[in-house]
């Protein structure tokens, strides 16, 4: 399964960069569906986030070339113009009041809690690998720290799973580039949020939020499965030791000091 | 023995009258080293400031290179990730506390006085202790590379509960706590300095409302300072306290609460990106006026503007913890927004400026176009990432470096190059060599766009901050190549600057008075300016007196219309 890593993401570098530039603009395509919600506000954001910075280069730009000095002829001196820079103070507070309202709605959106979810995980990240616990199926995933694949956290496509993010050690952050969302895992803070995924597959997940030594192989894997196979997953492992971590050998030693 | 006071009396006695201005003041005690080490000259202290500042940017420049080299490829290059947790812990934090804070206060002690028509800054020796305190503060946090163990490794944000002593033990954390409660305090001293010379010693004429924008930012900035750093040297003593004298405050365990170190963190952290941002904004105003021979456009409004930032900016802290669960998301999301409006007013008053008038390029305003392009694309991703559900995937990651790096490196470090070539000849009587100026600016400016255009995508697409390494299959390799490549141009554009200061100190065109058809006072001294700063100074009717005086008609008018409005009130 984790094969297919490399095959999802190992694309060439142009490929991305014109890919990025001209489609996707970067972020990954969603695998939720709070992650298509995130979606649908990033595309319009970044356009007009752009449109913004061209507006300016714009400006700047053609000043530069209008404007250079020709000849000795002193310019007008104009040091207010009280109309244009209303213009230009209303204009900026209506841009943002609009990106507020479809920036809070996509956040609320996103942040949003089933009643009653169908699966709950408890997500615990320590220094510096991850152990998830299904409470209600009593199946346990823990990792040990070594090589650079990680635990494998399984969830079944449509069905809304709610992880709760726990740590007792330092912080850590809870991130699947493909969810496009993350949270944080703090000592004293419970956070959870709800992931509802919507096409099957394996993805690779990470710790995002800085925790010493060996943050950066801090990785985890996810495995979206039919709901057939979810439940065949639990019967194999309920009540069990728990699963095997770290299935694969570690790919490569080296740099893992 | 002799006491404070005698010392005192001595001074006020040898203190020259005004009206014998060739001989020195006592504040320069004699040449040489020793002149140096216990001069109250603001300029001299201005220039010691800037000095140790470029050195501390030449460090933080080189730890960035190697930062960059071992993200070449997957794999270990040059450093082990222990070893590069403690590099990019130390470039972030050298490059905030060590150079662009104390560098716009090393501009400020140097330019503020002079701008304002002033003969000194208000305290003299508070400035002298403020400049020591950031030096031996700076040794502080640099002696870690000297300790077994090695610098502190908890990234510039130093995070509770990673930053207790069971979780980095090194006694690199304590020096790194030690040099910010030093700095900070040397930062706070500076800041009262500048804002009662503000105040305080104006030269008549020089309302507030004519002072140069320079000078308005820097009395902002050290009112933020004022809000903002104490809370950050006193969470640094705390994080002494939990780890020296078991005090718990960020400890969960011992029933402390570690989020707590991220509010007060952020608290002191936002205003401070304001801190490193509205010195820059002062350069870029002055140059863009200069050379294009405009007065600054909307002048009051710009000062509006720098008050509303000012004032959002301590509310803001919450942005930086979206993913954290403990910010209100819509509360810090709006706030934020809302601070982007000032800073795009700021953009159209430097536009306005430019605008109908006769722009002339020489190196200072290359650097500052170069700072209007770079500095909005650092300010639109800030709105971008001020919406919490794209922060959510956006935090902690590459984009987040991209956007702070166009903010600092695009916005203050550009800025302040600009500024560099502007005032050299104020401050040395010699020109900087254009020539080499526009090879360090293309080289900056390419080098740049290369380093940090890319890290947005890597940062979108999943690669996070602070990782020592990543996978082959990640298919982070190639942008990360293009990354360091020119993050190797930048590194090399340091010589063309190094020699162009080199050989024009030496030989460099002498600049006289006002090489650059100036507008604000420091223009109307000689360069370099003699220690009590002004033989005679030009009236003071507007925002501009050099300007006036170089255009008499205009002034004349300008007087006639003043008596008129003192006629009528
Ligand atoms: C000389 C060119 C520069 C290069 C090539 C560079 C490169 C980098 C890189 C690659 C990182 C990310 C390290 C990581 O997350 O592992 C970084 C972090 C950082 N940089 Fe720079 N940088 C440069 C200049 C600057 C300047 C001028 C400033 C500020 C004035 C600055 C402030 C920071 C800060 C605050 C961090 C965060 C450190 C942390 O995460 O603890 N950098 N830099
Ligand atoms: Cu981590
Ligand atoms: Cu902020």
């Amino acid at each position: 399964m984790r094969r297919t890593i490399p095959a999802r993401l190992g694309r060439p570098g142009l490929v991305v960069v014109l890919g990025a530039g001209l489609a996707g603009c970067g972020m990954p395509d969603p695998v939720t569906e709070q992650g298509e919600s995130v979606r649908t506000l990033w595309n319009p954001t970044i356009v007009a986030a752009i449109a913004v910075g061209a507006f300016v280069w714009a400006l700047a730009l053609w000043s530069v070339v209008r404007y250079r000095k020709r000849n000795e002829t002193l310019p007008t001196q104009v040091a207010e113009h009280i109309p244009i820079e209303i213009v230009y103070t209303v204009v900026p507070i209506l841009i943002v009041a609009g990106l507020f309202v479809v920036g809070a709605a996509t956040t609320t959106k996103v942040e949003e809690k089933a009643e009653d979810p169908d699966v709950v995980v408890d997500v615990e990240g320590f220094q510096w690998s991850w152990q998830f616990t299904y409470i209600e199926e009593d199946v346990l995933v823990s990792g040990d720290g070594s090589g650079t694949d990680g635990p494998e956290l399984v969830l079944p496509v449509g069905q809304t799973t709610r992880l709760n993010l726990i740590s007792d050690d330092v912080a850590h952050s809870f991130w699947v580039p493909e969810f496009l969302t993350k949270r944080d895992l703090i000592p004293g803070i419970d956070n959870e949020i709800d992931v509802t995924p919507t096409e099957t597959g394996t993805y690779r997940g990470r710790c995002a939020e800085y925790c010493g030594l060996d943050h950066w192989r801090m990785y985890f894997s996810v495995r979206i499965v039919t709901a057939e196979e979810f439940e065949a997953w639990v019967a194999e492992n309920a009540g069990g030791d728990p699963v095997s971590a770290e299935a694969d050998a570690p790919e490569e030693g080296e740099g893992s000091g | 023995m002799t006491t404070l006071d005698d010392d005192l009396r001595d001074e006020v006695a040898s203190t020259p009258p005004d009206d014998e201005p060739d001989r020195p003041p006592s504040s320069v005690r004699g040449r040489g080293l020793l002149g140096l080490l216990t001069s109250t000259d603001h300029k001299v202290i201005g220039l010691m400031y800037i000095v140790t500042a470029l050195l501390f940017f030449l460090l933080g420049g080189a730890l960035a290179t190697v930062v960059r080299i071992e993200l070449y490829s997957p794999g270990t290059q040059v450093v082990e990730p222990g070893a590069y947790n403690q590099v990019f812990t130390m470039h972030g934090s050298v490059m905030i506390y060590l150079f662009i804070t104390p560098v716009a206060f090393g501009l400020a002690n140097y330019l503020v006085p002079l701008q304002i028509g002033a003969k000194e800054m208000a305290f003299p020796r508070l400035n002298a202790l403020g400049y020591w305190l950031f030096l031996f503060g700076g040794l502080t946090m640099v002696a870690g590379f000297l300790t077994a163990d090695g610098p502190a490794a908890f990234g510039w944000t130093a995070y509770a509960p990673l930053s207790e002593a069971i979780r980095s033990p090194a006694i690199g954390h304590d020096l790194w706590l030690f040099s910010i409660v030093l700095t900070g305090t040397g930062t706070i001293t500076a800041a009262v300095n500048v804002i009662a010379t503000v105040l305080a010693m104006r030269a008549s004429g020089m309302s507030m409302f004519r002072m140069p924008i320079f000078s308005w930012n820097m009395l902002v900035t050290s009112v933020l300072v004022l809000i903002a750093f104490p809370v950050l040297t006193a969470a640094s003593v705390m994080m002494l306290a939990d780890r020296n004298l078991d005090a718990q405050i960020f400890n969960a365990e011992g029933g402390g609460q570690p989020i707590l170190w991220q509010h007060f963190f952020w608290f002191f952290g936002h205003p401070e990106v304001y801190i490193v941002a509205l010195p820059f904004f002062g350069i870029v105003t002055e140059v863009l006026a200069v050379f294009s021979s405009r007065p600054v456009f909307g002048y009051r409004g710009l000062v509006l503007a720098t008050f509303a930032i000012a004032s959002l900016s301590v509310g803001v802290w919450g942005h930086h913890m979206f993913t954290t669960g403990d910010a209100a998301t819509g509360y810090f999301s709006g706030l934020s927004l809302l601070i982007a409006v000032p800073t795009g007013v700021k953009f159209f008053n430097w536009i306005g400026t430019m605008w109908g008038g006769r722009l002339r390029f020489p190196t200072p305003m290359l650097f500052t176009i170069g700072f209007l392009l770079l500095f909005v694309m650092g300010g639109v991703t800030g709105v971008v990432l001020a919406l919490p559900a794209l922060d959510f995937q956006l935090h902690d990651s590459y984009f987040v470096v991209a956007h702070f790096h166009y903010v600092m490196f695009g916005g203050s470090a550009f800025a302040l190059y600009a500024g560099i070539y502007y005032w050299f000849p104020k401050a040395t009587g010699r020109m900087l060599h254009e020539g080499w100026g526009r090879v360090h600016f293309v080289m900056t400016f390419v080098g740049f766009n290369t380093t940090f255009l890319v890290q947005h995508v890597l940062g979108a697409q999943g690669m996070p901050r602070r990782v020592a390494d990543y996978l082959p299959e990640d298919g982070f390799t190639f942008l990360n190549r293009v990354s360091t490549v020119g993050a190797l141009i930048m590194a090399a554009s340091v010589f063309p600057l190094a020699w162009n200061v080199w050989r024009s100190l030496r030989r460099g065109e002498v600049a006289g008075d006002d090489p650059w058809e100036g507008q604000t006072l420091e223009w109307a001294t000689t360069s370099p300016p003699p220690p009590h700063n002004f033989d005679a100074l030009p009236p003071i009717r507007s925002n501009r007196p050099v300007w006036d005086q170089r255009h008499p008609t205009r002034k004349r008018a300008r007087a006639v219309e003043a008596q008129a409005e003192e006629a009528a009130t």
